[in-house]
């Protein structure tokens, strides 16, 4: 970490009215502070930094909400010999005892305002513009910090927003932003940030500087999103299941057995989705679903499949090849024509036999493969879609579980003939037993990535 | 920032592993340990790698990997000796009848290698891979043999880690430094066998040939190796790493453990005075009475003011202080959608104490709380405290639809207060 000075903001408001929560939100941190609908949960003054990875930029200082303005800003009348000297008389406020003893929410909150360069005033725009919350403004106008007014639950059904920006303009503060903490917008956060920087225009570089690692990061996050869907969609095309039938009027288990898998391959998406918007597991809330359909395809016969068992049947021939060179010179009874000849044969036999041999014998025994149906594939893009586009708009201080729903997908033409191609390459999917990870598949991987849809994911 | 190789192979088949079961379920130390670190993503995650219960066993067959890769390579480098010492003699025999021939293929063979190793080197610096055909071979080799080999539960995630392993800086650098000290074998025994037998004809074009530049490569790529090896970064943008990013970030701390208790303000429960006279009034806390009038219209209670304003208290405790007897009780209306704070607290047991008179608060607003998704028993519980801690009583009031109970009781309290 450098040494540069980071930015120090206060977050301040009445009780309960969502400071924890658009830190979480801000710090994409769900565990931080305590949140709960109700006041006072907050009682002591807490950092949470937001660094880029070597420098912090900013830090938030959560704070303890006001609860007692009017009699506070009252002393502050009463003791107050400047007019025009409102830090002064804050000052002589705070060293009063009597007043950190019957005011100690209070006292704590104006003493942070004080090592603070700005405030972060949020407000609960569902409740009326109240005096009490005019007073909370002109105790902490007192401390000549710089005051930006975050209109909280803009989003709900009984917001008071217009209501609140007169108000707020009738005191001259204009300075104004809707930031719904349980609602998530990058593009509301960075216009946080930049309201922040035209208060404080010295520290203009470190919140630019911020500013665009959130949108590295975010571009990271979203870019990482596309492409643990892709693999999920390849390793669930490409994935096969061949058990031979027990009783022929029970459920196919090579079907049931995909379905397994691919269950819980698609939990682990999740997951991963969920870490990546920094949500916990318990935040999401999968229902059951059913594999809709699967697919037999013609494994041993189709072009892509001769053509690959032919190419690894080729590799051994060259290994072959190799080794029997090595022989002949090595060894002197074996002629060098001899040693290579033989080595072809023993390689391209031994090559044929294992690319060959296990489809041709499931065929013949009736164990035939089974993939997953493109209908199956596009439920499973469409319901991991939802999802992301969920997280995209979630509050880190929103404590409601996600339901797993399906979102409206149409068909790409691109993405559904990169899937079938992936289905004819069963060692593409990290389901099945002889997984690699070729560059093809990371090709493909990656345009699948770049076929879905920006609408849910940016 | 930067790990060594054994580290790096363990964190990346950590994130392989994840990346295909889910994450590890008894990572909370790891990541607790991981959040301590204090440094770069980098660093969080080698932590957490490092820390987890399977880390150990993972561990050691990195090493036994690590070993076998070294074995390996030593016996390709003895078999290339050998080779050079076979081919050597044979060229040197008198008795030879395609000495020419193999005079050529002795020079030629480590050349044409040299030359397509470049081609190789250049290819992968433009393209990606695994290195050539040696890299090729030896990814094979590592993804269908070594997981069999391997103990640990992440076998088979450590035999793909060392395969992307070779597409680092640092594992080309060992293979190329393989590669060449494996011709420096062939090529050292050849000319050695040749010099010994005073064949200068033939100890020179091999040294020139074959000899020097791998003199000269295989320990440069040995240094580059062990160099490289030494500064391994992670890809942090990978979704299996992206994910961890904030369960290793260490982003919050508590500036101030100290906690004072919450400024309460315990009154005794007030009782009418003997010499209260006229009805009971009512007042409005953060929210109108028409609601409460409206619903008991013959309600014994005349509206005396609102306490919303620094106003509307002054003028409310003037004419409370006017009063020749107190009132016999006071009523405050006020919503459960308001949270209770000590400011109001402060105000209402105030208004109290100048009425000199019990008071008792009329709660609205459970349903549109509850609408908006609260949770009106905890915040009801919470107006009851502040009641509690001004000697006040209260009671809920739901409009539109208000609980007969709720009528009757505040009919009750007036009634008794009126009487008491």
């Amino acid at each position: 970490m450098t040494d540069v000075a980071p930015l120090d903001i206060g977050i301040v408001g009445h009780t309960n009215a969502g400071k924890t929560s658009l830190v979480r939100t801000l710090t994409r941190n769900r565990s931080f502070g305590e949140v709960e609908d109700r006041g006072g949960t907050t009682r002591r003054v807490s950092a949470a930094s937001l660094d880029d990875g070597h420098t912090t930029r900013l830090r938030l200082w959560d704070s303890p909400g006001l609860e007692n303005a009017p009699a506070l800003l009252e002393h502050l009348d009463e003791s107050s010999t400047e007019r025009h000297d409102g830090l002064a008389a804050l000052r002589r406020l705070l060293d009063d005892a009597e007043i950190a003893r019957r005011f100690p929410e209070e006292t704590r909150v104006l003493e942070l305002t004080l090592r603070c360069d700005g405030l972060l005033y949020v407000i609960d725009v569902r409740e009326p513009v109240l005096e009490k919350y005019k007073d909370e403004l002109a105790v902490l106008a007192a401390s000549a910090r710089p005051i930006i007014a975050v209109l909280n639950f803009v989003a709900a059904d009984d917001a008071r927003e217009s209501e609140w920006r007169d108000a707020l303009a009738r005191v001259t503060l204009h300075t104004v932003v809707a930031f719904d903490a349980r609602v998530r917008s990058f593009e509301t956060e960075l216009q946080l940030y930049r309201k922040i920087a035209s208060q404080l225009n010295d520290f203009e570089p470190v919140i630019e500087a911020w500013i665009a690692h959130r949108q590295a990061e975010e571009a990271h996050c979203r870019d990482a999103a596309r492409e643990t869907i892709a693999t999920l969609l390849v390793d669930a095309a490409a994935a096969q299941r061949a058990i031979k039938p027990a009783d022929r009027f029970a459920p196919d288990p090579s079907l049931e057995a995909l379905r397994e898998a691919i269950r819980a391959r698609e939990q682990v998406c999740s997951e991963t989705l969920l870490g990546l918007y920094a949500f916990a597991d318990e935040d999401y809330e999968d229902q059951d679903w059913p594999l809709a359909s699967g697919y037999w395809p013609d494994a041993v016969f189709n072009a892509d499949a001769v053509l690959r068992y032919t190419s690894q049947a080729a590799l051994y021939a060259g290994v072959g090849v190799a080794l029997g060179g090595l022989a002949s010179l090595i060894s002197a009874p074996i002629g060098t024509q001899t040693g290579l000849l033989l080595g072809l044969l023993v390689g391209t036999g031994v090559g044929a036999a294992s690319a060959f041999g296990p489809p041709l014998w499931r065929r013949s025994y009736g164990q035939q493969p089974v993939c997953v149906s493109d209908e199956t594939l596009e439920r499973l893009t469409a319901r991991q879609l939802h999802l992301i586009s969920a997280l995209n708009h979630r509050g880190h201080a929103n404590t409601e579980t996600l339901a797993g729903a399906q979102s409206a997908l149409f068909e790409n033409p691109e993405r559904v003939a990169l899937l079938r191609e992936a289905r004819r390459h069963p060692e593409w999917s990290s389901l099945n037993a002889g997984f690699r990870d070729t560059a093809r598949r990371n090709t493909v991987i990656q345009r699948i990535s770049a076929s879905l849809p920006d609408f849910y994911i940016d | 920032m930067a790990l060594d190789f054994h580290q790096w192979l363990l964190t990346e088949s950590v994130r392989l592993s994840e990346q295909q079961h889910g994450r590890t379920r008894d990572d909370e130390a790891a990541n607790a340990l991981a959040r301590s670190t204090h440094g770069s993503l980098t660093d969080q995650l080698a932590a957490r790698a490092s820390t987890l219960s399977i880390a150990p066993a993972a561990m050691a067959d990195i090493r036994r990997l690590q070993r076998a890769a070294s074995g390996a390579a030593l016996v390709a480098m003895v078999t290339a000796g050998y080779v050079g010492l076979r081919i050597a003699q044979s060229v040197l025999n008198p008795d030879g009848i395609d000495r020419q021939t193999d005079l050529i293929a002795l020079v030629r063979l480590p050349t044409l290698a040299l030359a397509g190793w470049i081609v190789a080197a250049g290819l992968w610096a433009l393209r990606g891979g695994n290195g050539g055909l040696t890299g090729h071979c030896v990814a094979i080799t590592l993804e269908r043999f070594a997981p069999r080999c391997l103990r640990s539960p992440l076998a088979a995630d450590i035999a793909r880690a060392g395969v992307y392993g070779l597409r680092t800086l640092a594992g080309q650098s060992r293979l190329a430094a393989a590669t060449h000290a494996t011709w420096l074998a062939y090529t050292g025994t050849a000319s050695l066998t040749a010099s010994l037998q005073s064949a200068s004809w033939l100890a020179l074009p091999v040294a020139a040939y074959g000899l020097l530049p791998r003199l000269l490569l295989a320990p440069a790529y040995g240094f580059l190796a062990i160099r490289r090896s030494r500064r391994m970064t992670l890809a942090v943008t990978l979704p299996g790493y992206l994910q961890l990013r904030d369960r290793v970030h260490a982003g919050s701390a508590p500036a101030n453990q100290s906690e004072a208790a919450m400024a309460t303000l315990p009154r005794a429960p007030r009782q009418a005075q003997e010499t209260a006279t006229g009805p009971v009034l009512i007042i409005a806390a953060e929210r109108s009475t028409d609601d409460l009038l409206a619903a008991i219209p013959d309600l014994s209670a005349t509206f005396a003011g609102a306490l919303d304003t620094r106003a509307q208290r002054r003028s409310l405790a003037r004419a409370l202080s006017d009063r020749a007897h107190p009132p016999p009780g006071l009523l405050a209306t006020s919503s459960v959608l308001r949270t209770p704070d000590t400011g109001t607290a402060q105000i209402l047991g105030d208004v109290a104490e100048t009425a000199n008179a019990p008071l008792i608060l009329v709660l609205f607003d459970r349903l549109a709380l509850a609408e908006r998704g609260g949770d009106p028993q905890a915040r009801i519980a919470d107006w009851d405290r502040l009641a509690d801690g001004i000697g006040a009583d209260a009671v809920v009031f739901d409009h539109p639809q208000p609980d007969p109970a709720a009528i009757a009781a505040i009919r009750q309290w007036t009634q008794d207060a009126e009487t008491s």
